[in-house]
């Protein structure tokens, strides 16, 4: 079980297959005090990749020590990220729990995109080069998947950086991609990575970097 | 080669489609969000799903998130309507799938914020203070910005880090100072050390009282 005080959380299973199924949510109070009035909720970080149906769970106690599992349906079409809030009270006080992102695996892709990089100081300048570095990890044997880099401009422009075809993977083997940008405007922009395997897009991370004038 | 093309009015354009998603700004509760698409190309798109989808269902509840064009031939425009339950402010994004001249084809816009109610700071940003890909035991710094939207103290900044390992820990809290209407302010929070190899997840969560109003998250890669 993972711990932000004062729960334990954990989800099951980590992973399932694409369309309904159920997870169960273990919380655990591991702190001292009764927490009363529990709104739990399952939320999804993309509703495109996962939604969350159904009401969410009330819990009237949870007292110090106890676990309470609930179910939650999921309607699943990719891999995704979940999150728990508990809105309640704590000793009489009103209190707002969340856990952090919680990955959840659907079906069997042949690769995920792991991670997604702006190779630069927090604060970039105005007419200095960005390279954007794109993690791609195989799951199974795999090759010609699409990888595309766009970027939103502060002026809200949504530009295309690259799109690269990726090189043959094998399983959990790791293929660093990147492309460049060369910021023209202060202000914020946001990276995008996609990950198609044909049509299908198995993959999105987003990077921000901030440009100030040189 | 790029696919981007200027869009016509208010509307921002990926090709092959010009899109609108309206308002902006919406009231806490059940409310409507419309969506316009036009077709920009020369082909017809058809058997489309177009979903409108959030990215943070906490924040904003999309009802029925998926709804169903048979065709947009050339030059055609539809406006959809999604009701939402909103909370707080939040991302959305508008997704297709469907065929184009025939060919499947899937297509979506970047994230767009929506601002939900009279929120008094919006969390604008998050950053770890590092070099690119720093190494284990070097202390890194977290930096967040906070924008006033209309006068505002006495929020609860709270920096938080998840190890690769899994364990959330919590760096620092701190209550923010006044903020006037579009006054930015930045602060800082204490030094963490990262002694794991792999991604850290840095959280930074504002709170007006028990209400979280923002949140965004940075990740910083720790190389051997």
């Amino acid at each position: 079980m993972a711990i932000k005080y004062p729960l334990e959380y954990e989800m099951t299973p980590k992973s399932i297959d694409a369309g309904r199924h159920w997870v169960t949510l273990s919380l655990k109070n591991i702190g001292t005090q009764d927490l009363t009035g529990l709104d739990i909720n399952l939320n999804s970080l993309d509703a495109y990749s996962i939604s969350v149906l159904g009401t969410g769970s009330y819990v009237s106690i949870l007292k110090p020590n106890e676990t309470r599992e609930l179910p939650f349906q999921l309607s699943a079409n990719r891999t995704g990220s979940l999150y728990v809030t508990l809105d309640g009270w704590k000793d009489g006080e009103r209190f707002h729990w969340e856990s952090p992102g919680i990955p959840m695996t659907v079906g069997e892709e042949v690769a995920e995109l792991a991670s997604l990089f702006a190779m630069t100081e927090p604060y970039s300048v105005v007419g200095e080069r960005i390279r954007c570095e794109a993690t791609v990890r195989g799951r199974s044997a795999s090759e010609g998947l699409k990888l595309e880099f766009w970027a939103d401009t502060p002026s809200g422009e949504f530009e295309e950086l690259a799109i690269v075809e990726t090189k043959a993977l094998d399983v959990g083997e790791d293929a660093i991609y990147s492309a460049e940008i060369t910021p023209d405007e202060d202000g914020l922009y946001t990276i995008y990575a996609y990950l198609y395997d044909g049509v299908r897009r198995i993959g999105r991370e987003v990077e921000y970097v901030y440009v100030r004038e040189a | 080669m790029s696919y981007q093309r200027a869009g016509r009015g208010n509307m921002a354009a990926k090709f092959p489609i010009e899109y609108e998603i309206s308002p902006k700004s919406i009231r806490g509760g059940r409310t409507w969000l419309a969506i316009s698409l036009k077709n920009v190309s020369e082909d017809a798109l058809t058997g489309l799903n177009v979903r409108l989808n959030s990215l943070d269902t906490y924040a904003i509840d999309i009802e029925e998130d998926a709804k169903y064009l048979s065709a947009l031939e050339p030059g055609q425009g539809e406006e959809l309507h999604y009701q939402v339950a909103a909370q707080q402010s939040g991302g959305i994004y508008v997704s297709v799938d469907g065929r184009w001249a025939g060919e499947p084809f899937h297509w979506e816009t970047p994230s767009r914020r929506v601002v939900v109610g009279d929120q008094v700071a919006e969390l604008v940003s998050v950053f770890a203070l590092s070099e690119p890909q720093p190494r284990p035991s070097e202390e890194i710094t977290i930096e967040a910005t906070l924008r006033g939207l209309i006068t505002a103290s006495g929020l609860i900044l709270e920096f938080w880090v998840e190890t690769p390992s899994g364990e959330s820990i919590n760096v620092d809290k701190t209550a923010t100072d006044l903020l006037n209407p579009g006054e930015v302010a930045t602060y800082k929070s204490d030094p963490f050390v990262p002694e794991e190899r792999g991604i850290y997840v840095i959280h930074a969560y504002v709170f007006d009282d028990t209400t979280r109003i923002g949140h965004e998250t940075d990740y910083l890669s720790i190389a051997v």
